[in-house]
């Protein structure tokens, strides 16, 4: 009887925890305006060792920025990598639970067809070691295209639309490691945006950077958020309050509230969103 | 460019650094003999410790810097005494020429001797020893083995010279690489005298070819000593060892530096491979001996030793160098840039042939400028694996001798011939510098990781 009434407090804690995270609204009604869905993911590490998700249900809407905020190692990188399977990389690391691109389970698309869909920016800019035209290149050559014609085309859109173009348009055969840090960040955005993805996934792009090319990247990310699904990390909460529309803030492996960013600021329903918003720890 | 000065930097920095340590021992040798200003002030005790200890410092100090110079001397005079020894010997003669000797012997025809005539030949060249009975123009010279022996370097028309025959009787030409071993004359045409060559000066062989009156015979020869055939070997071994080791090392390294998971029988692999760095090079030239000497024979039909069962035991000694050095280059590769890759679509595969391994191309370099330089001076392995007669030529069927084992087999028997050996290890001394400074050249290239995560 006593275990009996423990699984009824936990499935009481599940709804309970949705209410908070998975919105109302109508835009998220309708499947088709739904990019990524996760209902019940847990993820553990070293062989079910370490919780790192707990019991994530989110939503993530097409064509809008979703900024996930939170303090250090409270998971919000960790669901991140779930959505382009970069956590299969690592040993010991299982997920459990739903997560759906467009509808359809992530474990049952490939994984390279996934990745060329689902674009990830890191923390660091990584650009290779070659030239950036061969950066911006990698991606379509390794999905088998080879026409000159159409690389050197998707070399000068993504530029453009990377805006990267005007500064290195004249030195395309220069290395991309001898670019500055921000550009090099741009260029590897270039590169992502080359594979024509549905979803750029951004692994706190700016940490690494300097305000003004924090700034430049901010404001790229407004512009592609016209034609891009975007899932920024962030650690800085007045930049996920410039530049996303929605807001979900991570506790201890916890999704805690999930809101549209500018209510999530003004209003945070949960004690520990507030917390963390008015600085009082984190 | 850059690179080639800072290979001259540092190495600038190292004769420095050498100075400036014995700089600083001499300092301490001055010392030595400084009493301090606080010596008077000490009691009894004081001073009897303070005397002690200055001269267990002293005893010491003179000790390591003794100790240091007497390494540095052994080595210099190592180098000093093979590039004495050899550079005489190291002639672009004795690295082209047959390790043989070619010998031909002359007959005079049916009348079985040449007479000298009235006549006489006038010089025609600048040769400064010359027979004017004979028509012919001497020359002194040296062979491989730096004795005496006597050129032919002219033979003017109509004179007898022209006439010789070999056995069968018909007409040869004497080619320029062959030297006169021996002339057989006769002064009356009763008595015969040999006039030996490696005996006599070009002059003294003048002069008695000037009061000879016939010429019954004589023996001509080629150099030989060389070392050509040897070379050959040596590369065509260095070609093949890293055909069969660089493709086999290079996969393994990916294998375990990007596939393999970490358990229990990764880690035993990688242990195994460095035992076998550590096992002496004699084991595998038994290896070589009982597993691939029968191995390719049964395959191929030769017999015995060969080039591809020397270069067979030479890539099993290669491949643990190869393996280690290359995964260590691959594990230098920041993460990042995998995971870049893999993020962008790009296959496992792809990855890996993308984007590590032309990062790790340095590695691998350097690791077959020390497979090249262990090659060359591999030489007990060899012996059994590939074999020990010294060839004139490199071929395919036949295992003849490396550089190394051609020195090993020069310095055996009887007569040991060390200025030939010193000449063939110059090559080697030179061969091996040159390569530890690619080495070094590439190794800054690989450096250009270390800033980035």
């Amino acid at each position: 009887m006593i275990e009996f009434e423990n699984e009824q407090t936990n499935v009481e804690q599940k709804v309970d925890n949705s209410a908070n995270t998975l919105l109302d609204k109508e835009e998220f009604k309708n499947p088709e305006n739904i990019a990524f869905s996760c209902r019940n993911v847990d993820l553990y590490y070293d062989y079910g060792e370490k919780h790192s998700l707990k019991n994530i249900n989110i939503d993530i809407l097409k064509n809008k920025v979703t900024a996930f905020i939170g303090p250090s190692g409270c998971g919000k990188s960790t669901l991140l990598r779930c959505f382009d399977r970069m956590n299969d990389l690592i040993d010991g690391c299982k997920v459990t639970g739903d997560i759906k691109y467009m509808g359809q389970d992530i474990n049952e698309i490939n994984t390279i067809y996934l990745r060329t869909k689902v674009g990830m920016v890191f923390q660091q800019p990584n650009p290779f070691p070659m030239s950036i035209r061969n950066n911006i290149c990698y991606g379509p050559r390794c999905q088998g295209i080879k026409n000159k014609d159409t690389l050197n085309k998707i070399v000068e859109q993504s530029l453009k639309d990377s805006a990267l173009y005007d500064e290195v348009s004249d030195r395309l055969d220069a290395s991309g490691l001898s670019l500055s840090g921000g550009q090099q960040q741009r260029l590897c955005i270039a590169r992502t945006i080359a594979m024509s993805p549905d979803v750029i996934l951004m692994d706190e792009p700016t940490s690494a950077l300097d305000p003004i090319a924090t700034l430049k990247i901010e404001e790229l990310i407004k512009e592609l958020k016209k034609k891009y699904t975007i899932i920024i990390v962030t650690h800085n909460m007045q930049q996920a309050a410039r530049i996303s529309d929605y807001t979900a803030f991570f506790m201890l492996g916890e999704l805690v509230e999930f809101n549209e960013t500018e209510e999530f600021f003004a209003h945070p329903r949960d004690k520990r969103s507030e917390d963390y918003i008015t600085g009082r720890f984190g | 460019m850059t690179n080639l000065k800072k290979i001259v930097n540092s190495t600038k920095e190292t004769f420095v650094d050498i100075g400036l340590g014995f700089k600083k021992s001499f300092k301490n040798f001055i010392n030595f003999f400084k009493v301090d200003k606080s010596f008077k002030s000490m009691n009894s005790k004081q001073k009897r410790h303070y005397i002690a200890r200055k001269l267990k410092d002293g005893g010491i100090n003179v000790g390591t810097v003794c100790f240091g110079l007497f390494t540095v001397a052994m080595l210099i005079w190592m180098v000093v005494y093979i590039f004495t020894t050899g550079s005489s010997t190291l002639t672009w003669e004795f690295i082209t020429s047959d390790y043989t000797k070619e010998s031909l012997t002359l007959y005079t025809g049916e009348k079985n001797y040449f007479e000298a005539g009235d006549l006489t030949f006038e010089n025609t060249t600048n040769a400064e020893i010359f027979s004017e009975k004979w028509g012919v123009a001497l020359e002194n010279g040296v062979d491989n083995m730096q004795n005496n022996i006597v050129y032919v370097v002219h033979i003017e028309d109509g004179s007898p010279f022209n006439d010789f025959v070999n056995k069968d009787g018909e007409a040869v030409e004497i080619s320029d690489n062959f030297y006169c071993n021996y002339l057989s004359v006769s002064k009356t045409g009763a008595d015969f005298s040999q006039l030996n060559g490696s005996e006599l000066t070009a002059e003294e062989m003048c002069q008695e070819l000037e009061q000879s009156n016939y010429i019954l015979g004589a023996n001509f020869m080629t150099k030989g000593e060389g070392i050509k055939g040897s070379l050959l070997t040596t590369l065509m071994l260095i070609g093949f060892s890293l055909l069969f080791s660089l493709p086999l090392g290079i996969g393994a390294a990916i294998y375990l530096g990007v596939y393999a998971k970490n358990g229990p029988i990764t880690k035993g692999i990688r242990t195994l491979i460095d035992v076998t760095s550590g096992i002496p090079s004699i084991i595998f030239g038994l290896a070589g001996a009982v597993i691939f000497i029968p191995f390719v024979n049964s395959i191929s039909g030769l017999t015995g030793g060969n080039i591809f069962t020397g270069s067979l035991t030479m890539a099993l000694m290669l491949l643990p160098t190869i393996v280690k050095t290359t995964e260590e280059s691959i594990n230098v590769i920041p993460k990042s840039l995998t995971q870049a890759s893999l993020a962008l679509g790009a296959s496992r595969t792809q990855t890996t042939f993308k984007v590590v391994l032309p990062n790790a191309m340095p590695g691998i370099l350097t690791s077959t400028l020390l497979s090249i330089g262990r090659i060359i001076g591999e030489s007990a392995a060899l012996v059994f694996a590939m074999g020990s007669m010294i060839g004139n030529t490199a071929s395919l069927s036949s295992g003849y001798a490396s550089l190394a084992v051609h020195i090993y087999v020069i310095l055996g028997g009887e007569a040991p011939r060390y200025a030939a050996a010193c000449a063939i290890a110059i090559i080697i001394l030179i061969v091996v510098l040159v390569l530890s400074l690619l080495v070094k050249l590439i190794s800054l290239r690989l450096n250009r990781f270390k800033g980035a995560q």
